[in-house]
Parts: structure tokens; C-alpha cells; sequence
């Protein structure tokens, strides 16, 4: 009798797992979901324009994927450009791109696993002379940028009346020193413009990444410019010591995600998060004290004001970044937003395979180019200016060519 | 008089009912925002949610999960062909041979294994495969590489996983057959190899059927394993003919990064693929229970 009952089901499930197949084997040849197609492979060319002349890109003739991986913060960006691409290449160049984080981005591409890597911050110095020492030719380039944003619950501050509360790079530091303890501090209050009486009597629970991230990296790069004392007792890194926590003013949270629900749950918190995440929660938005002593929001024009000065400072891309990375954040400029990030891309200038090498440097080409107009970057996103994507564009070239 | 007995009697039982349905209100809650949120998602894309490619963020249109589904499946049915006859074998070795020193030793590290975290079943695979992969280039010296993030090594990854729990249930179930159906195999003339696999496994086939399916459902789950194995996907890559040495993408880690992405879209994606992931889960479940039903009424 159970003999009679497993064949039955044994039939059912086949029946049934053949019935799913069949209508997704239907539905997948209707809306041809599966974009390879076979005529037109050799010397398939895209033309695109950029800078008043017409660039073609050449692409490889038989399908490749590209494998990458690094940050998160760039993943909803990468897949816009990934799918776009995919789908303007007829399917030959498929781009694999998986937030797997920073630092195992560039581990992974290290070790070879990947074909690229994604970082929030340049490779630091120890790695890229690691790598430099083993002959290796690679360089990195800036392909996108974003901002880190400083969000806050203040349920006394009426952001109609008041605007946005206002802070200064010292004060943050000072906050998450632990010099700082309570909202009404006089440091705060002498910032704010009006309403600086409303800043109520409780302590400051300043929240931070609990994981490794560039967010934390370029978060804390910041403080280390703006203050000696954070520079000296805390430094800068994927992850830092919080002198706040040790105060029982400080928690962590778990990625962007994790810090923005904390401040939501949190009454008179305070945390850094990438922009994308803080438009999403729509939590109040700091403005931020820069170089030039006015008191800005992160949006299109402060962004891109503060990576039009930082791009008359990029270094050759197969040089070392990393020492560089402290003079591209807290720049002069009007209206300059003080926390801007770049995303870099570490990759080979020759990948011993002639169609890889054609797939990467069209996909490369094209973001640079056309990826970098407004309906190809994703909503938190900034384009780079010209500058900045002439000196990534000409390093581009040079792949395969060696 | 106050009836000061039953008045206590009611009060114990009237918290012990509260303590017994106090456990299952997070289990509910759980259960009931995955249907509901799972079912919005995939109303508002069908039947396309289930063959569709994720959406490009910002864009307003809710994608879908085709390529996931398809690599949950092929990772899973891999692990399942290469784990079901490993640990049978195994299982069969272990109670025909309870003194033998390996099985002794065999024991320990197969039910060690039952309790390691599944990332590290992850990183050591992937570490493996370096291994592998220098082996081959110095001893070898042949220009090889077993590529690390694969549809391959994801599937070595869940193998390693389901492995420890169907060994314990398989050799659980061998050694608890009857030593009546033992006598009678083995005065029938029938070998060890015969007896073993024409009688002891037929005989407790339902609990097998059921372990193995819970072993499925187990595996389908793992996110851990395949961060650093599997790797991920977001395309079709089932029409490229190197697939298996491909990453590929599976339910599990679209939910871990979808769900955690800022965007509406990409969320409700993560919900749908969750709703899906429930549904395959509790079917096998339910297919499990019916077989383990079958094997006690006969």
C-alpha cells in the first residue's frame, strides 16, 4: 500500500514539475527573455557618441560574462548598467555583479576568482604594493559617486519651521568622541540658525556600522580631516574603535539597512548612511558645515559641485591612490557637499583572452560614456564630471593593448 | 466557600494554554506577513514574476524571479544526486559495521559536521578548490583552473550540508530494522550487499523517502554555503553551454540582497521570492509527512 502511495506521488510531482516547466519553456520563448541571438555575432560593433566624436566599441564575437564583486553601496547601480548593457550587446556581454562587500571584492579579484572588484575607497597601500610587488598590471578607476548622509531623530525639531538641523564636521566628531553628550550642548545650539532653544535636554545616542564598510571608511576619513583629536585617538578604517560606545551613548547597526532602522527606532539618535538609504527612510537630513563656511544638504548640485574639485586631483589610474584618498573628501567650493564617496573599479590590463579583453573595455567605455547620462544613474547616484571620466576612459583603452 | 481547588485548576490551566500559544504568535506572525506580503508582489507581476529578470532599481516596475527559481532547482537537484547515494552508502557501511574503527571514527566527524556553521562550510569549499587548483598546477602541470565560484562548488557546498543529517537518519533507520527481518535475509542465503539493498532498504524506504525530503527542504533554505560557492546571479545562464562552471544565482541570496536594498521594488521582489521559497519548503514538507503517515499505517 505505502509502495502504491510513493509511485502515486512519484507520478503527481513528475505531472506537476512538467506542467511548470512546460508553461515557463512557453512564456520564456513569448517575450524572448533570452537575448542571445546568433546572426550578427562577428564584428558586432556599438557606436555611441561622446565629447562631439563617435567612439565604436568592439564586441567579443562569441557570448562572455564578466564576473564581479565588491561593494554594496554600487549594486543597485552596477545591475541599471549591467541590464542596459546586456541588453544594448545583444546578449554577448553579460555582466555578473554581486555585493559581496568591499574588502572580499577586492580579496576576491586578488586571488583571481573575480574578473573585477568594487571598492568604496582605493585600494590601500599595503595591498597595492602587495599586488604592484607581484608584476601584476592593473589599474583602478572612479566610475560613480555618491554621498554619505547624516540623519537624525529629533522629535522636538519641526524641520518646517526650523529647516534642517545643522552640523559641523568638529561637532560630529565631537558627538562621536563622547565631548558632546547632550542634544543642547552649546557647540550644537550656537550651529543653529533659529529654534536653537528647542534642542531638548537628552543625551545623543550616536549610531554606527557594526560590520566592515566603506561607509564607515569614508565616514571616518572625514572626521580624521576635520579633527586632530579624532585623527589621533581613533583613525580611520573599514572599522573603528567608537569611543562614544564606551560611554553608553553609542550602538551599532548591521549595514545601511541596519543603522537607518535604528535611528527610526531610536528617539534622539543620530547615524551616517549612504543618501539612497536616507531619501528611502525619510528621516530629516543633517546640513553640513563645509570648507567654505556654508551649510549644505546632499543632493544633484552640492555632489557634483564637490566632485568637480576633486577631479582636478585623480591621480594616473595604475598609480597608488591611496594616498591621495584624504584630499578628495571636505574640498573647497560654495556650495561643496563636505562627505562625497567614489566607487573604484580594480581590474587587469589584460585578461589573456582577446573577447574578454573586447567585453570588458566595451562595458567599461559605455558606462563611462553613455552609463554616465542622467537615465542610466540610478536615483542617490551622481555622474562623474568630464574630467574625471577622460583620465578613467583613457586608462580604459589601454586594456588588451599590452 | 470559595472553591479554592478548582479556582487553581483554572488558573494553571489557563496559563499553561497561554505559555503553549504564547511560542506560536511569532511563527504566525512570520508565516502570515511572508503570504501576505509574498502574494501583493506577485499579483502585481504575473505570471511574469516567475520568469522574469529582477527590475532595474527606481524604475516603478516589479521584476521577477525566473533565474533564482531555475538556480535553487539545479543547485538543489546536483546536491540531492551526488548527497542521496553518498550517504546511503555510508549509512549502510556504518550499521552493517557497528564495531569497525571507521565506522567508530567516521562517526564522530560526519556528526561534528551536523553542527558546523554552514559558512564555514562555504569558506572551506572555496578554499577547496584553491587547493585543487594548486595541486593541479604543481603536480599536474597542466594549465587548469576549476573555476571557484560555481554552480559546481555550490552544489559541493549543500552536499556537505545535507550530508551529516541524512547520514543520522539513514543509519538510524537501518539499525533500527528488526533483527526478525535481519534473520530471515540473511537465511534466505541473500549477501550483505544483496540483503542490504534489496531488503533493509525497501523495508524502511518511508523513512528514508521522508529524511531525504526534509534534507531538500533543509538545503533549499542555505544562504551561507553559497555566498562564496554559487556566488550569485541575476541572468539566465542556463543557455550558456559551461553553465556548471558558471556562477549562478539562487532564492535564497536574491532575498539576502534584494531585502536589504533601499528600493520598493527590489524589496517586494525579495518578499515574492520569500512566498515562493515558503511555498516549495511546505509542499515538501507536506509530501514528507504523508509518506511518514504511510509507513505507520501499514
Amino acid at each position: 500500500m505505502v509502495s502504491m502511495n510513493i509511485s502515486k506521488l512519484i507520478l503527481i510531482s513528475s505531472i506537476l514539475i512538467l506542467f511548470i516547466v512546460g508553461i515557463s519553456v512557453f512564456y520564456m520563448s513569448q517575450t524572448n527573455i533570452n537575448p542571445i541571438q546568433q546572426e550578427g555575432r562577428a564584428g558586432y560593433t556599438i557606436t555611441i557618441v561622446y565629447d562631439g566624436q563617435s567612439i565604436s566599441l568592439d564586441l567579443p564575437s562569441t557570448p562572455i560574462v564578466i564576473i564581479g564583486g565588491g561593494s554594496t553601496f554600487v549594486n543597485p547601480q552596477m545591475q541599471a548598467w549591467a541590464t542596459k548593457f546586456r541588453d544594448l550587446s545583444k546578449g554577448l556581454v553579460t555582466v555578473n555583479y554581486q555585493s559581496i562587500g568591499s574588502g572580499a571584492g577586492v580579496a576576491k579579484w586578488k586571488s583571481q576568482a573575480l574578473d573585477f572588484g568594487a571598492s568604496d575607497i582605493p585600494l590601500p597601500k599595503d595591498i597595492y604594493s602587495e599586488i604592484k610587488g607581484t608584476g601584476r598590471q592593473f589599474i583602478q578607476i572612479p566610475i560613480v559617486a555618491g554621498a554619505i548622509a547624516v540623519i537624525y531623530n529629533l522629535p522636538e525639531w519641526d524641520e518646517a519651521k526650523c529647516g534642517n538641523l545643522r552640523l559641523s564636521g568638529e561637532v560630529l566628531a565631537d558627538i562621536y568622541l563622547g565631548n558632546i553628550i547632550k542634544w543642547n550642548d552649546p557647540k550644537i545650539v550656537s550651529l543653529q540658525d533659529k529654534c536653537g532653544d528647542l534642542l531638548p535636554d537628552s543625551p545623543i545616542i550616536g549610531i554606527h556600522r557594526s560590520d566592515g564598510s566603506g561607509t564607515t571608511a569614508a565616514f571616518t576619513l572625514y572626521l580624521a580631516l576635520v579633527s586632530d583629536e579624532w585623527k589621533n585617538s581613533v583613525g580611520w578604517g573599514y572599522t573603528v574603535e567608537w569611543p562614544r560606545d564606551q560611554l553608553g551613548y553609542g550602538l551599532g547597526g548591521k549595514g545601511n539597512e541596519g543603522v537607518t532602522q535604528k535611528v527610526v527606532s531610536t528617539p534622539y539618535s543620530i547615524g551616517y548612511v549612504e543618501l539612497a538609504y536616507a531619501l528611502k527612510s525619510k528621516l530629516p537630513v543633517a546640513e553640513l558645515l563645509n570648507k567654505a563656511g556654508n551649510f549644505v544638504l546632499p543632493n544633484a548640485t552640492t555632489i557634483s559641485e564637490a566632485v568637480k574639485y576633486a577631479s582636478k586631483k585623480f591621480p594616473d589610474p595604475a598609480d597608488d591612490w591611496s594616498i591621495i584618498a584624504d584630499k578628495l573628501l571636505y574640498l573647497e567650493g560654495e556650495l561643496s557637499y563636505p562627505i562625497v564617496t567614489y566607487v573604484y573599479l580594480v581590474l587587469d590590463l589584460d585578461y589573456n583572452d582577446d573577447n574578454k579583453n573586447k567585453a570588458i573595455k566595451a562595458f567599461l567605455t559605455w558606462i563611462l560614456t553613455e552609463g554616465q547620462k542622467s537615465e542610466n544613474i540610478v536615483e542617490g547616484y551622481i555622474a562623474l564630471p568630464k574630467e574625471a571620466l577622460d583620465i578613467a576612459l583613457k586608462a580604459v583603452e589601454k586594456i588588451g593593448s599590452s | 466557600m470559595i472553591d479554592l481547588r478548582g479556582l487553581k485548576s483554572k488558573v494553571m490551566v489557563a496559563a499553561i494554554s497561554i505559555l503553549a500559544i504564547l511560542p506560536f504568535i511569532p511563527i504566525v506572525h512570520l508565516f502570515f506577513t511572508v503570504v501576505v506580503n509574498g502574494i501583493y508582489a506577485i499579483s502585481q507581476n504575473f505570471p511574469g514574476f516567475f520568469y522574469m529578470e529582477r527590475s532595474i532599481p527606481g524604475s516603478g516596475v516589479i521584476g521577477g524571479v525566473g533565474p533564482y527559481i531555475i538556480g535553487t532547482a539545479i543547485l538543489v537537484s546536483i546536491a540531492t544526486l551526488i548527497g542521496v547515494p553518498l550517504s546511503i552508502l555510508i549509512a549502510i557501511y556504518a550499521s552493517e559495521f557497528i564495531q569497525s574503527r571507521l565506522t567508530n571514527v567516521g562517526d564522530v566527524i560526519i556528526t561534528t559536521l551536523f553542527e558546523f556553521p554552514t559558512i564555514i562550510i562555504g569558506l572551506m569549499t572555496f578554499a577547496l578548490i584553491s587547493v585543487l587548483n594548486d595541486m593541479i598546477r604543481i603536480y599536474l602541470l597542466i594549465d587548469v583552473e576549476l573555476p571557484k565560484f560555481s554552480v559546481l562548488s555550490g552544489s559541493i557546498a549543500l552536499t556537505i550540508v545535507m550530508l551529516p543529517f541524512l547520514y543520522v537518519q539513514i543509519k538510524e533507520s537501518l539499525r533500527s530494522i528488526p533483527i526478525s527481518i535481519r534473520e530471515a535475509a540473511y537465511s534466505l542465503g541473500l549477501s550483505r550487499i544483496k540483503a542490504n539493498f534489496y531488503i533493509f532498504l525497501v523495508y524502511a524506504r518511508g523513512s528514508i523517502v521522508t529524511s531525504i525530503l526534509i534534507a531538500i527542504s533543509k538545503i533549499m533554505g542555505e544562504t551561507a554555503p553559497l555566498l562564496f560557492t554559487a556566488f550569485g546571479s541575476d541572468f539566465y545562464t542556463i543557455s550558456d553551454p559551461g553553465f556548471l562552471f558558471k556562477p549562478i544565482g539562487s532564492l535564497t541570496l536574491a532575498i539576502y540582497n534584494l531585502g536589504l536594498s533601499p528600493y520598493e521594488e527590489w524589496i517586494a521582489t525579495a518578499w515574492g521570492a520569500a512566498f515562493i521559497l515558503l511555498l516549495m519548503v511546505l509542499s515538501l514538507y507536506i509530501i514528507a509527512r504523508y509518506i511518514a503517515r504511510g509507513a505507520y499505517l501499514r
